[in-house]
């Protein structure tokens, strides 16, 4: 099993930005100095150690952010630092408002938490907050609520889309998780695997054609789903492989990659059964004291959903084990293994 | 070792052999080993007794002993881990009974009653138990005696080592060639000797135990079939068994990996079974499916000869144990639990901001669950100092992880707590009510006897109203619990197999 | 992308198999959990056949035929302390230890033999001596008879239980010229007054009051 590309993204961000502030900047000087713009090219120049999946990390975050407009000269692709006139948007204004629209602006559209402007800005907070208020009204700013904790606000430039991390993507309304929607899609991707699994039964071509036609590409599961109408949202091929990679953890399908890269999922049974030690009590009870049972465990007492025969206590007679053992062997030749003991 | 698994030893001794057996074990288990007058000083027990219990525990493999510092005295060793065994004789019994027929079960059960027997002894009351079950008056000693020998040569039987010279401390010591060498009977003699006429079956002093290994070889087998057959099927499971086969005439059966097996001989082996046409039409499909599975039991090592496979014995025990474990988070903490467990042991080390992102749990609940398998010790936590840039304070992370091994471990454990407790509560059934069973034996075997002297319904239903409803009620609740308790200590057993061989094959 | 109803059929009930887990107020602190607590989650139906009910009864099987042989070592007489002690045992103890352990005795240290040279060897075949034992049953009987006397005069245990008891104790007396190990040990044991008082229960020491438990 390889390990998910797809929702490794963010974190891989974050690692960028942790370990990549100084680079930042360094690209941002350099694009500073020329005004045609610089291409990956010329980053690799300047800074020769950075990787390439870090360089493409990093450009992309500035992208978001709005340091960079992006532009085609000759099949190559050239960044060039916005114009700073932008900031004329806040003239007018005064030189407060202008610091924390920067501030806002530089947090590009993972927005920034209230305290975090105050602590940059130096403002009081009643100071702040008129600003803040005065830049929402004129639409220049605005708050968003983020996922990440409740009652938390970011401020973000108002043009911006605010990124997956403030807004949860489609798993968040407002920025509440909703859960119950992720266990229905989680049982519906699962019920449609089932179904192919189940279609193998008929299939006379081989086990192994009967172990492809038990395979979906994320892009069937999400065609499934998006037919069966149960969410309004919109949702992507890559939300759909977010489900499908928790009926994973589930244990409850098994991911393999095709020859063309795309991720395919097919229903498996697990290896064995719920085992022995949870089949009584004890493998599930938490409690570290319990010592014998003289005290009388009561979860030891209580009937399990279970119908034991009553067998003899004391002697068992010969002819009871034989018994048993016709039964036996008549569940090995029938696989019918109920028989009913009468003395 | 563990208290728990002291305290299991302890009450198994207590069950089958007695309390003086119990405490003479109990004494042993503290130490490495001991002589006999030390063990008498430290359990209070008048000498006799020791050694009367010493006896049955080296009779049954539970005790050995060496030669000790005093010139002709021994020091004695518990084997506990011999003890637990005990619970599982039925399922051995079972095996062989599936496998080689009623008659090598009950030559196996009569040695294992005995703990060590010779093969005439063990032959002659098997036949007297199965005339008795059968009802026959004559049972083919020929039989028994080839059965015998094909469970010896099928190793499921072996020789016990014999005595050299007389000292006060024997040397037992056996020629690995006599191991698995049939015994020599005289059958004339067996013969007499079943009539009740005197005479000499030519083994004395050869003395026979049970190889549980062996046992233990059969299980593990049957488990990986099983397990491939639910998740495959059951022409998998088929093919997996010709694998195994095919292993056993190259590699040393507990080998961590078997010597690669060639595609056309397996192929050929296939071929002369009728059970499963399919699979004798699939082989080659069959072998890339299992080996694509991430099972990962079984692994294409070569192109020779049409293919080369080897079976992962090692590999598969951690798997399964895996599954074991995985299996119990789910039942244990529920499925969003399992969930979590699942995802970390996918990702090895990740931090709970990842968790609950991956798992899409809500952030509260995620939370909550993972620190309850921390708190449970199914999950581990790892703290990391982590100073990237200079500008960023430090800042700790917080990595969960699993110990495959620790919690394989701690699993074990639990099902030692939860096979005493079984026990204990079975027996503490037992005893709180012994009258009223003893009552209602009693009755049953009144009505028994009656019903064989023809007694009239009437008869019969007025000696069963001896007991009163509410009492019959209360019986029943009883037995069924002292069942149902006995019956969960016979599957217990199952999870405690699957991570002891785990536990060996990590060795 | 904000106020969207995410969700518009609900086709299936979920299956909340998870209740958020509140573990009363106690558990927060090291304080003490219920040692018998109410379970979260009921445990996983036992797996039911006839294979289980099989091993079941071989189960039983083995128990009984143990606990009828000689190798379920009883402690002798003791009758006073039996009332207190053995509600599970009386039944067993009645037609205990008859017969006495099949063993080659060269197989053990010489300590353990029954009686030092004498026994060594069994019959040729033990169980033509078990059937042979039907013919002279009554010079057996004589044997025991005799030998319990001897015992009895001795003033040792008193109603010693079975035959292979008595021809150790009878033995034991060569043993103590041969070794004064254990003549030392014998003496050191008085043990009629001290086995039951041992704390050693199979149980905890505190679960002494089970055999309190309620008579019918």
């Amino acid at each position: 099993m390889t390990s998910n590309e797809k929702g490794g993204s963010i974190p891989n961000g974050e690692e960028a930005s942790g370990s990549g502030s100084n680079v930042e900047h360094r690209i941002i000087a350099l694009a500073r100095s020329s005004t045609k713009g610089i291409s990956d090219k010329d980053i690799q120049t300047e800074i020769p150690d950075l990787r390439p999946d870090q360089r493409a990390s990093i450009i992309n975050k500035l992208l978001a952010q709005g340091y960079f407009d992006l532009f085609n000269q000759g099949g190559t692709l050239l960044y060039k630092l916005k114009d700073p006139s932008r900031v004329q948007k806040v003239k007018g204004a005064d030189n407060e408002e202008k610091i924390v629209y920067s501030i806002i602006e530089e947090a590009g559209n993972k927005g920034i938490w209230i305290r975090d402007i105050r602590y940059k800005s130096n403002l009081m907070p009643t100071q702040l907050n008129k600003i803040l208020k005065i830049l929402e009204n004129k639409k220049l700013i605005k708050a968003v609520k983020s996922v990440s904790a409740s009652k938390k606000k970011v401020y973000m430039l108002y043009n911006l889309e605010p990124d997956r991390s403030v807004t949860g993507g489609a798993w968040y309304c407002d920025q509440d998780f909703e859960a119950e929607f992720v266990d229905v899609l989680n049982q519906q991707c699962y019920r449609y695997l089932q179904q192919l699994q189940e279609n193998t039964k008929d299939c006379k071509g081989g086990p192994i054609a009967a172990r492809n036609i038990s395979y979906a590409s994320s892009k069937d599961v999400w065609k499934y789903i998006s037919e069966l109408g149960i969410s309004r949202v919109q949702l992507s091929v890559e939300d759909m492989e977010t489900i499908l990679d928790t009926l994973l953890y589930d244990g409850k399908v098994e991911r393999s990659i095709s020859t063309d890269g795309t991720h395919l999922y097919r229903a498996i049974e697990s290896l064995l059964p719920p085992p022995g030690i949870v089949r009584i009590p004890c493998g599930v009870c938490p409690s570290q004291s319990c010592h014998g049972m003289k005290e009388k465990c009561h979860n030891l007492e209580r009937d399990s959903n279970l119908r034991l025969r009553v067998l003899r206590s004391g002697t068992l007679p010969l002819s009871y084990r034989d018994h048993l053992a016709k039964g036996l062997e008549l569940s090995f030749h029938t696989g019918d293994s109920v028989i009913e003991y009468c003395p | 070792m563990s208290t728990q698994f002291g305290k299991l030893c302890s009450l198994i001794l207590l069950e089958h052999f007695g309390e003086i057996v119990q405490k003479v074990g109990n004494d042993l288990y503290k130490c490495q080993a001991k002589p006999l007058s030390l063990i008498v000083n430290s359990t209070k027990l008048p000498l006799q007794k020791v050694k009367q219990a010493l006896r049955v525990m080296v009779k049954y493999g539970f005790v050995t002993f060496a030669p000790g510092p005093v010139p002709n005295r021994a020091v004695y060793t518990l084997l506990p881990e011999k003890v637990i065994l005990i619970l599982r004789y039925p399922r051995y019994l079972l095996l062989v009974k599936t496998q080689y027929g009623d008659e090598a079960e009950m030559l196996v059960e009569e040695i294992l009653r005995q703990g060590q027997d010779t093969a005439s002894r063990v032959i002659i009351r098997a036949v007297s138990r199965l005339k008795e079950s059968l009802k026959e008056e004559k049972v083919c000693l020929v039989t028994l005696r080839d059965k015998f020998a094909t469970l010896v040569n099928k190793q499921f039987l072996m020789r016990c080592p014999s005595p050299g010279e007389e000292t006060g401390v024997p040397v037992l010591t056996i020629k690995e060639t006599l191991l698995y060498l049939p015994p020599d009977l005289n059958l004339k003699a067996l013969s007499n000797i079943e009539e009740g006429k005197s005479g000499d079956a030519g083994d004395e002093g050869i003395y026979w135990r049970v190889n549980l290994d062996r046992f233990h070889q059969d299980f593990r087998d049957q488990i990986m079939v099983s397990a491939i057959s639910r998740r495959l099927d059951d022409n998998a499971g088929e093919l997996l068994r010709h694998l195994l086969k095919q292993m056993y005439l190259r590699t040393e059966a507990w080998a961590a990996t078997s010597n690669p097996i060639p595609f056309t001989e397996l192929r050929e082996a296939v071929r002369k079974q009728s059970s499963h046409p399919l699979l004798g039409q699939y082989v080659d499909q069959y072998l890339k499916i299992m080996e694509e599975d991430s099972s990962g039991f079984i692994s294409k090592v070569g192109d020779s000869s049409g293919g080369q496979y080897s079976i992962n014995m090692k590999t598969a025990f951690i798997q399964l144990t895996w599954t074991t474990i995985e299996n119990i988070v789910m039942e244990r903490f529920g499925s969003k639990a399992a969930r979590i467990f699942r995802l970390v042991r996918a990702k090895k080390f990740v931090e709970q901001e990842q968790i609950q992102q991956v798992a899409m749990i809500p952030a509260k609940e995620a939370k909550l669950l993972t620190y309850r398998l921390l708190e449970e010790n199914f999950i581990q936590m790892q703290e990391l100092r982590k100073s990237l840039s200079n500008n960023v304070p430090n800042k700790t992370f917080f990595l969960f992880h699993i110990d495959l091994n620790q919690v394989a471990r701690m699993v074990l454990e639990m099902c030692y707590k939860a096979l005493f407790n079984a026990m204990t509560r079975r027996e503490h059934e037992r005893s709180e009510n012994r009258r009223m069973i003893e009552k209602q034996q009693r009755i049953e075997s009144i009505t028994l006897n009656m019903r064989e002297q023809g007694a009239t319904p009437e008869q019969l239903a007025e000696i069963e109203e001896m007991l009163t409803p509410p009492e019959q009620a209360l019986i029943d609740k009883v037995r069924t619990m002292i069942n149902r308790l006995s019956e969960a200590e016979l599957q217990l057993d199952e999870t405690m197999f699957i991570l002891q061989l785990y536990l060996i094959y990590q060795l | 992308m904000m106020k969207k109803k995410r969700l518009i059929i609900t086709p299936v009930r979920v299956e909340t198999d998870f209740k958020l887990r509140r573990r009363g107020p106690s558990r927060s602190g090291a304080a003490a959990a219920p040692t018998y607590p109410l379970l979260e989650n009921r445990p996983a139906p036992l797996q039911t056949g006839v294979e289980g009910e099989y091993m079941l009864a071989l189960k039983r099987d083995l128990v009984e035929f143990l606990r009828d042989s000689p190798a379920f070592v009883v402690p002798a007489a003791a009758k006073a302390d039996i009332e207190r002690y053995s509600d599970r045992y009386q039944a067993a103890l009645a037609n205990r230890g008859a017969g006495e352990l099949h063993m080659d005795w060269a197989r053990l240290p010489q300590e353990l033999r029954p009686a030092a040279g004498k026994r060594r060897r069994t019959s040729p075949s033990a169980a033509a001596s078990k059937r042979a034992k039907k013919t002279v049953d009554i010079s057996n009987r004589l044997d025991e008879l005799e030998k319990k006397e001897e015992q009895q005069s001795d003033g040792e245990a008193e109603g010693a239980e079975d035959e292979e008891e008595d021809k150790e104790a009878e033995g034991e007396g060569e043993d103590l010229e041969e070794e004064d190990l254990d003549e030392e040990m014998d003496e050191g044991t008085d043990y009629i007054n001290n086995y039951f008082d041992n704390g050693e229960s199979y149980l905890d020491e505190d679960d002494d009051n089970l055999d309190d438990g309620p008579v019918y």
